[in-house]
């Protein structure tokens, strides 16, 4: 039976939360803080309990995926007890990350947020400055499983169409919940043999009400999903459609970047061997009658799907990162979508189901790579 | 009927320790096998990134062959496991975006199976042949 404890809104969390650094249970906790310009909610460590000031883990905007924060913070050894705090998109990062050797949950504790969705960081700037209400007031708008976004702006692409509002509690040491909860309340959820469970006071609370509001709106996001990847798939089977979505592309390798999956310290795109002489590429452009230029544009799309999407988790950063309003992220879902389904494998559900690049099995694909045995 | 004069251009990129030895018994053992592959000689089929293949198909190349050691009979134990987990996903992408997939063959073929490597180059050849030309080659907006 998990643990459960309910508090009042974001002041209720942050009590909680200078519980543990004032107790000692950690010693930095990383959460999205209010910057310095108070435009934007940016992810901070922090290391002081009153620092925990204008801090809110439920925003709806994700700047920087908190995989990639994770990898800097736990790769090396601080010798501090850290907690980060995440959306579910950014745990399932972490969880694939674990499994690459690029993140180490050793002296770390993970703690889970509910996610309705998340807006563009423009849209969430313009939204933080002049519609403060909504932030205030996300939690009780959002309990009880509507899933519009504020009038004027649209949640990401991605977020509309993503099946994990809420994460498992067999990955975190916790969750922070608003799903099923009354007015602003948060509940604070935690296995019964979790590692912070007895810094939670258990209140017994029924958690039906939370699964179901959670498994509406599962449905409902997975159906939209469906439909997304049905027409988009339906567009796009040719080399034609795969020209015509990477047109504006400048290899600018800003997906790449974002993408908290690509953690290669040097893309073999960025390497010697795609540093081709001159006289290859006025080769190539002689043979073909014409080569646009970047070289390889298309290459390095097709590589990285090759080298990531079954591991990819969804977050759609990629299509946020575009200076060019690509939609990566669709591209690369419904690529991860088919690759994992054959692969039998979902992307950051599990520690122990190993990353489909790192194993084989003695007996398997053979239709599919279309050998002889 | 495909164009009488297409002479396909393959790639095929064959393991030191069983296929390029069978390709070299063939040689030896004078099996006939039409002259349209290019070799390209790898120390294991492990050793294929699918750059290779999507720089060949976008350059050049009709058709691209692999060759390795059987499963259980890879040299460095695993190499062709490995293979055959890139080659299913490149297989799956390229038809996701209607890129022929059957462009790309992977075959298991051992050092003593000579005449096998030149019925699979001739099974491809004529298979590419039937084909056509890639068009991916052509792509000048890649």
């Amino acid at each position: 039976m998990p643990v459960t404890n309910k508090v009042k809104g974001i002041e209720g969390v942050k009590e909680y939360l200078k519980k543990l650094l004032e107790e000692g249970i950690v010693d930095e906790i990383l959460i999205p803080k209010l910057n310095s310009a108070k435009d934007n909610y940016i992810q901070t460590l922090v290391s002081s309990a009153e620092m925990l000031d204008g801090t809110n883990p439920f925003v709806p905007v994700i700047l920087v995926q908190t995989g990639r924060i994770a990898k800097n913070l736990t790769f090396t050894k601080s010798g501090k007890k850290l907690l980060i705090i995440a959306k579910p998109c950014e745990i399932k990062a972490i969880v694939e990350l674990t499994k690459f050797k690029q993140v180490n949950l050793d002296d770390c504790f993970l703690m889970a947020v509910d996610c309705i969705g998340t807006y563009e960081v423009n849209d969430f700037q313009e939204i933080l400055l002049n519609n403060e209400d909504y932030i205030n007031n996300f939690i009780s708008k959002y309990n009880s499983g509507d899933t519009k976004s504020v009038e004027g702006y649209s949640f990401r692409k991605t977020c509309t169409m993503c099946d994990v509002p809420a994460t498992s509690l067999n990955l975190v040491d916790a969750v922070l919940g608003y799903f099923g909860s009354e007015n602003n309340e948060v509940m604070i959820i935690a296995k019964d043999d979790s590692k912070l469970k007895d810094s939670i006071e258990n209140q017994n609370i029924d958690l039906s009400k939370r699964e179901g509001i959670i498994n509406k709106i599962k449905d409902e996001k997975s159906r939209q999903k469906k439909d997304i990847l049905e027409s988009f798939r339906k567009e796009t089977s040719s080399l034609e459609s795969l020209q015509k979505i990477f047109s504006k592309c400048i290899r600018c390798h800003n997906c790449m970047v974002a993408c908290p999956i690509c953690y290669c310290k040097e893309c073999v795109f960025r390497s010697p061997t795609f540093d081709h002489s001159a006289d290859m590429i006025t080769g190539w452009a002689e043979r073909k009658g014409a080569l646009r230029m970047l070289e390889n544009t298309l290459m390095f799309h097709l590589t990285r799907l090759n080298h990531m999407s079954s591991s990819c988790i969804a977050c759609g950063l990629c299509s946020s990162a575009c200076p060019n309003n690509i939609d990566v992220s669709t591209v690369f879902i419904s690529v991860a979508d088919n690759v994992q389904k054959m692969l039998e494998y979902k992307a950051g559900e599990s520690f122990d189901e190993p990353a489909p690049v790192t194993t084989f099995r003695e007996n398997e694909l053979v239709a599919e790579a279309g050998t002889n045995e | 009927m495909a164009d009488e004069k297409f002479e396909p251009r393959i790639i095929a990129f064959l393991c030191h320790w069983c296929t390029y030895t069978g390709a070299d018994l063939a040689g030896t053992t004078r099996q006939q096998y039409p002259p349209n592959i290019r070799v390209v000689h790898l120390m294991c089929s492990g050793g294929i990134d699918v750059v290779y293949v999507l720089k060949s198909l976008l350059e050049g190349a009709d058709g691209v062959l692999i060759g390795g050691c059987h499963p259980g009979d890879c040299h460095y134990q695993s190499g062709n496991f490995k293979a055959r987990r890139r080659i299913a996903i490149l297989k799956n992408i390229l038809r996701q975006f209607g890129l022929e997939e059957d462009r790309v063959w992977l075959r298991w073929i051992s050092a003593s199976e000579g005449k096998m490597f030149a019925d699979t180059v001739t099974e491809f050849t004529n298979h590419i042949k039937n084909k056509g030309p890639a068009k991916l080659k052509l792509a000048w907006d890649a």
